[in-house]
């Protein structure tokens, strides 16, 4: 595994799912790590594994959906820990399915936009200046392939993912100079809110793992987790503004519009 | 020997200066590498400067299917543990507006497309039988963009996405990822552009993000590492831009056209 031996990594969203799974990776490859969500229990029970891993790691609770507390967040991580190398801004709200005509698809995606556009360009804002001064840093923002297809019902969640897209490229080029890399990952993996949408239809969960070019689903910490510290590495360090699908291949072959939000749609 | 490719065969098609700095990152990691060129004594001098034998040279047309997959064939044979093959066999561009460019200047530049596929073909036993292998091409950003008085390299260039996505998609289920690297190197070549014309040499350097060339061996030969290693398990039909971000950044020169 790489060697993240002395970088400090802050990971948004880490008390659950695909957070976690990178949390526990960089933690392994020696990363010191600083956990984020907005639930103490959840967080401690992923602390607890970190630290069982012989990890130097922390809990900070925040919403990073609030601008204050996005910056906090990151400021608290260097006061901690005395630096910051590794911003992993995985935290993001799924709004529930809805039809685009439907009231509430507004607030929707205010919601969704908070949670992951704009609290990635907070911590991103307060982190890069320190970035600068340690004479780099690495950036990983999450976008989705749902956002690439335009999955049906989901128009807050999927403008949100390809507008942080856009942010990556961006921030790549303004903060390259600055030996900061910005990368975002398309990720496919097994996670609280991907299990939920294949609640309903066990049968789902399956056919897409049978079109998946690998024939199954992405694991949080070993092909999730295990991309995003090759990202974060010295392997990587001459990759910035790429959009990386996680997902073993599933993008090549195109996505099936499995969402539906109950009879509505099959009208 | 440790390293994030310990004990691993490694073969690599094309011992230009990027296949040179890709071997040389390849060896770091502790992988055993087969060197291949069209050139013998050039696969040689690569092969030469490694530490401790890592690696091997043999000569074979990479223009010619046939010989190539022979060559793969026999060679993986004798690996027992191949598990990663490189492919970097673009050859050298043919400059000329469109209309000039005869079908000998698309057959000399897709013939080599056309060995990369066999030699695919006749590594995947071994690579599928190593339980989680890996295939890494070289592209170019010709082939992801296109640039002027190009037509036979661009189309050559195109076609390794294609044939990366093929295999993407056929070979996933043998646990094989395919992927393809854009690389923005610093070569001997590029050197020689910007001493004939600085100032376009240094207006692109300004407009990549990282404001330079990559490394041969640390930033090519670390991306290959990357696909090549625990990262790259689930990373699969991808075009990834070891390029400093050139590719998000702007006009692709073609420092080729102002000789």
């Amino acid at each position: 595994m790489s060697n993240l031996q002395g970088r400090v990594a802050l990971v948004t969203g880490a008390t659950q799912g695909l957070g976690e799974g990178i949390a526990l990776r960089l933690a392994s490859c020696g990363a010191q790590v600083a956990i984020n969500g907005r639930s103490e229990q959840k967080g401690a029970r992923v602390l607890a594994a970190l630290r069982a891993r012989g990890a130097r790691a922390e809990f900070l609770r925040a919403d990073v959906s609030e601008r204050a507390q996005a910056r906090q967040l990151v400021h608290r991580t260097v006061e901690i820990f005395g630096r910051i190398d590794i911003l992993i801004n995985n935290a993001q709200t799924v709004p529930p399915l809805l039809e685009s005509l439907e009231d509430g698809v507004d607030e929707h995606i205010g919601t969704a936009m908070a949670s992951g556009l704009y609290a990635s360009l907070w911590t991103s804002q307060a982190a890069a200046p320190r970035m600068r001064e340690q004479g780099g840093g690495r950036i990983v923002n999450f976008a989705s392939i749902n956002g690439v297809f335009g999955s049906k019902y989901g128009a807050a969640y999927n403008a949100t993912k390809e507008s942080i897209r856009a942010l990556t490229r961006t921030l790549a080029n303004e903060w390259g100079p600055w030996g900061i890399t910005v990368n975002v990952v398309l990720p496919a993996g097994l996670s609280p809110s991907y299990e939920a949408f294949y609640k309903d239809d066990p049968n789902k969960a399956d056919a897409v793992a049978k079109l998946n070019p690998m024939r199954r689903h992405g694991r949080a910490e070993e092909d999730i987790g295990a991309a995003v510290v090759g990202l974060v590495s010295d392997e990587a360090r001459f990759i910035t503004g790429q959009s990386l699908y996680v997902d073993g291949g599933l993008h090549l072959l195109g996505l099936p519009q499995l969402h539906s939000i109950g009879v509505r749609s099959r009208s | 020997m440790n390293g994030l490719l310990a004990n691993q065969d490694a073969l690599l098609l094309g011992a230009d200066a990027v296949g040179a700095g890709i071997a040389a990152r390849l060896a770091r990691e502790g992988a055993r590498i087969m060197v291949i060129d069209d050139d013998r004594e050039r696969a040689e001098q690569v092969a030469g400067s490694l530490p401790d034998a890592a690696a091997m040279a043999v000569g074979c047309d990479l223009s010619d299917p046939q010989a190539t997959w022979r060559t793969v064939d026999d060679l993986a044979a004798g690996l027992p543990a191949l598990a990663l093959l490189v492919l970097n066999v673009l050859g050298t561009p043919y400059v000329a507006p469109l209309e000039s460019q005869e079908d000998i200047a698309f057959g000399k530049s897709l013939s080599r497309v056309r060995a990369a596929a066999q030699a695919m073909r006749a590594a995947v036993p071994k690579l599928e039988a190593s339980g989680g292998g890996r295939i890494v091409f070289l592209g170019h950003r010709y082939g992801r963009t296109v640039n002027e008085g190009l037509a036979a390299y661009n189309t050559a260039a195109w076609a390794l996405i294609g044939l990366t996505r093929s295999a993407a998609a056929e070979w996933g289920r043998l646990k094989i990822s395919t992927n393809l690297i854009v690389p923005f190197a610093q070569t001997a070549e590029l050197e020689a552009y910007r001493a004939r014309r600085p100032r376009l040499i240094d207006t692109l350097m300004e407009q990549i993000p990282l404001r330079r060339a990559g490394d041969v061996e640390e930033d090519i030969g670390g991306a290959v590492v990357f696909l090549a290693g625990a990262g790259g398990a689930f990373i699969n039909g991808e075009i990834v831009c070891a390029d400093g971000g050139q590719h998000i950044a702007g006009p692709v020169l073609n420092p080729g056209k102002f000789r």
